[in-house]
Parts: C-alpha cells; structure tokens; sequence
C-alpha cells in the first residue's frame, strides 16, 4: 500500500530518511547533504506527509522495508554512533576489495563498474539514452554555429578595422594612390574618391577666396595711388570699372564654391562616408586640415 | 612557434590527464586515458610534414573516430553532464577531415587548425569535470560513475 506512495519520495527525501534510519539528526544531515537544517526539516516533513506516517523514524523504516534488498550495508550504517566523523560517512563500506582476488578486477575497478555495496545515492545525469543522443546532437550544431559566428565577426571586424585603418592616410596621397587589386572594399574606394575630390575641391575653394581678396585690394589700391599721385578723378576710371566688375564676378564664384561646399557634405554623406566622422571609436580621428565639415568655412567671411 | 605550440599542448594534455586519473571517477579516468592515447598515436602515425593536412589524413581519422565512439559511449551511459560537450567538441573536430575529403578547397591551415583547435576545451572540461567529480566526492562522501539504468533506483 505505501509501495505506491514511496515511488512518490523524491531520491532527497529518501537520502534523508536513511540518514535519519542511522541516527543522524537534522544538523548532520544537513552537513552530509550541504544544504541547511530547516531545508532537512523540510524534506523529512514532506516525505512523512507522503508516507502518512506519524514520525520521521516510522518513514524512515518504511523506506528501509521497501528497499531491504541490501541489510548488510544499512546494518552496519545503523551501528555508527553520532559522534564518528561524519564527513567520511562511506568510504569504510565501498571498498570490499575483491579488486586483485578476481582476474579483472582491476579493469573493473578502473572503469567503474566493480560491484560496489556501499550506500550510493540516485544518479545526477537521469536522462535516457537516446534523449542524451538527441542533446548531444543539438549541441553538436549549437556550437558548430555558435564557432562559425564568431569567427564570422571576427572576419567582419577585421575587415571593417582594415578599412578604418587606410582611412587615415592623408587626403593628398589619397589621389596617387593606386588601388590594389582585389584587396579593395567598395567601401574604400569611395572613401579614396571622396578624399580626392575633397582636396582639389579645397585648394580651388581657397583659391577663389584669395581671387576675391587681391580684386578688392587692387581695386582699393588703384583708389589710392590716384589720391596719392594728385591725378585727376576721370583718370583709370575705365580700368577701375573691368577690375570692379571682375572682382564682382569673382565674389559671386566665391557664393558658388560656398553652396558647392555644402553640397558636397550632402554627398559624402549620401554615399555612406559620413559615420566615419561620426561613429568609430577604433579609428584615428581622420586629419582635420583636409576634412569637410558641416559649417563652410567662408560662411564666416561671407 | 608550431613544434612549442604542439609541446605546450602536449603538457597540459598530461598534466589533465594525470589529475583526471588522480582526483576523477571512472567517466574522467577513462576520457583521460583515451585522449593521452589518441594524442599519441596520432603523433606516431600523422604524416610527415611534407604531406600533413594535404589530403585526408586517413591515419589520423581513423584514431578520431575511435575516440569519438568512446566519447559516445562515455556521454550515453555516464552519470556526468560534461561528457557531452565533450563529444560535441570533438565530433567537430572529427568533422574536419569530413569537410576537407568533401571540399578540396579546404586549406591545409584551416584543416589543420579545424581538426585540432577543439582539443584545448575539450581538455579543459575533463579539468573542470575532475574538480566537480572530486568537490561531490568531498562533501557527499560518494558520485557515481555510471548513471543507473534501474528504474526504481532513480
């Protein structure tokens, strides 16, 4: 009748009431077992409400009685007092030593399979054979692809540093340098055009701005040197009329290469080449003398 | 740097091997023996440098397969957890000379450094294995070796 009750004991419960059946209390139990007391109290408690019994010793034999197969080892269990060592609680019954009287004894005891009568609790790994099969192929592909994904980042990262790395190269060198072959991420290469692009388009913006300043300079010269020279009013007045048209045209290229240069901005960034001044903490910070940025330069000036 | 990485690896593997036979129950003891050994004959019967990793390595193979259907036994029937990623690692690594015999565009280095890069986690396991084996053993005074395949001991 309690057959049926006692498969309901879980193996803790059942390590407990045979502890309990050789006179150890909770305290011990719990040292043996490595949880605390009241966890003990707990378990005991739980499995006498499953057994229906009155106390924890009555469990305890009921267990004992349902599990006689073995008296010879429990008999001996029962004679330890409380007071022996309790942390060597088993080795004196497992070692029966039959090992070098039989002729393999030794290959049994090495591969674990020498008949054993000492106490032995249930084992940790309860898992089927076959079930044990299946995880060992999921783990098998779990790692197959968790090694593949990482050596995939690994080669990700490596080509997106390489590419950070050749970014640094100053713009001016940039325009000479010749691609080489095969090695080349597209990202590169727009990131080589754009640096040329951006250097030409500097020295003409620089250019133009030095234009403008040399028109007006002549023009304001030329005012000058007729008031220093006491020379009449009408005198270059034709000349004076081209260079300020000149310079006029010059100022309104100079209006131009401004909205050019904010153009070019937009561009950089429509092919994907803006994040390189924004985000990337591994890079060098790209040269600053070459670079485009935001605000135009001449705004200022203008 | 490659014969002191073989000799590097050659010292752990013992000093894993030596500890697992010392401290371990018979799951370790066993996947300790069967590594020295796979790691011996495969330094005996590898091919000479010249042709290593040009081809299948069928020697090599050979000993991987054995110690893979010791690795699965092992996995089946011990009452461990470890064993498994064991036999996981090195079914990959045996699955090197798969990948090479099927694609000839396989590298030797990348054959090489496939059939052979398992074998540090898989030693480190047996390690980790051993340590829990004995920590069990310390302070419940007992572990099984094999799981038990009687019902009403479970």
């Amino acid at each position: 009748m309690t057959a049926g009750r006692i498969d309901q004991l879980t193996e803790a419960q059942r390590a407990c009431l045979r502890l309990v059946l050789s006179h150890h209390n909770s305290k011990e139990i719990a040292a043996i077992v490595g949880v605390s007391p009241s966890a003990i109290d707990k378990r005991i408690e739980r499995a006498v409400q499953i057994l229906g019994v009155g106390t924890r010793f009555e469990a305890a034999r009921r267990l004992q009685e349902y599990e006689g197969g073995a008296p010879a080892a429990p008999a001996a269990t029962y004679e330890r007092l409380p007071s022996e060592p309790i942390d060597v609680p088993n080795t004196p019954f497992s070692a029966p030593d039959d090992g070098p009287t039989e002729p393999w004894g030794l290959v049994h005891r090495f591969i674990g399979t020498a008949p054993n009568g000492g106490f032995e609790g249930a084992a940790r790994n309860r898992l089927s054979k076959g079930s044990r099969l299946i995880r060992l192929i999921g783990l098998t592909v779990m790692i197959a692809i968790a090694s593949m994904a990482v050596v995939n980042m690994a080669m990700t990262l490596t080509s997106l540093f390489r590419v950070n790395r050749t970014a640094v190269a100053p713009a001016n060198r940039a325009a000479i340098a010749v691609p080489i072959a095969g090695n080349i991420s597209m990202l590169k290469q727009r990131r080589q055009a754009a640096d040329t692009v951006t250097a030409d388009f500097l020295k003409a913006e620089a250019a133009v701005d030095q234009a403008a300043l040399l028109a007006a300079s002549c023009v304001s010269t030329l005012l000058q040197q007729r008031i220093a020279a006491n020379l009449p009013v009408g005198t270059g007045v034709d000349a004076l009329q081209l260079i300020s048209e000149a310079q006029m045209d010059i100022v309104n290229a100079r209006q131009r290469f401004i909205a050019a240069h904010r153009a070019l901005v937009t561009v950089r960034r429509d092919i994907g080449l803006g994040q390189f001044y924004g985000f990337g903490d591994e890079s060098e910070c790209p040269p600053n003398e070459g670079a485009l940025r935001e605000a135009p330069r001449l705004a200022a000036v203008a | 740097m490659g014969a002191e990485r073989v000799w590097v690896f050659n010292a752990i593997l013992l000093m894993a091997a030596a500890y697992a036979l010392w401290r371990g129950g018979a799951p370790e003891r066993l996947v300790g023996v069967s590594l020295l050994l796979a790691a011996i004959s495969t330094q005996l019967l590898q091919y000479d440098m010249p042709m290593r990793f040009v081809g299948v390595e069928f020697n090599v193979l050979l000993v991987d397969l054995g110690l893979l259907g010791v690795m699965i036994a092992i996995t089946l029937t011990a009452d461990r957890f470890w064993p498994a990623w064991v036999t996981a690692l090195h079914a990959l690594g045996t699955a090197a000379h798969l990948a090479r015999a099927i694609s000839p565009d396989v590298i030797r280095l990348s054959y090489a450094v496939l059939s052979a890069v398992w074998s540090y986690p898989i030693v480190l396991l047996l390690v980790i294995g051993t340590v829990r084996h004995a920590s069990r053993i310390r302070s419940k005074g007992w572990d099984l070796d094999w799981s038990r395949q009687d019902p009403t001991l479970r």
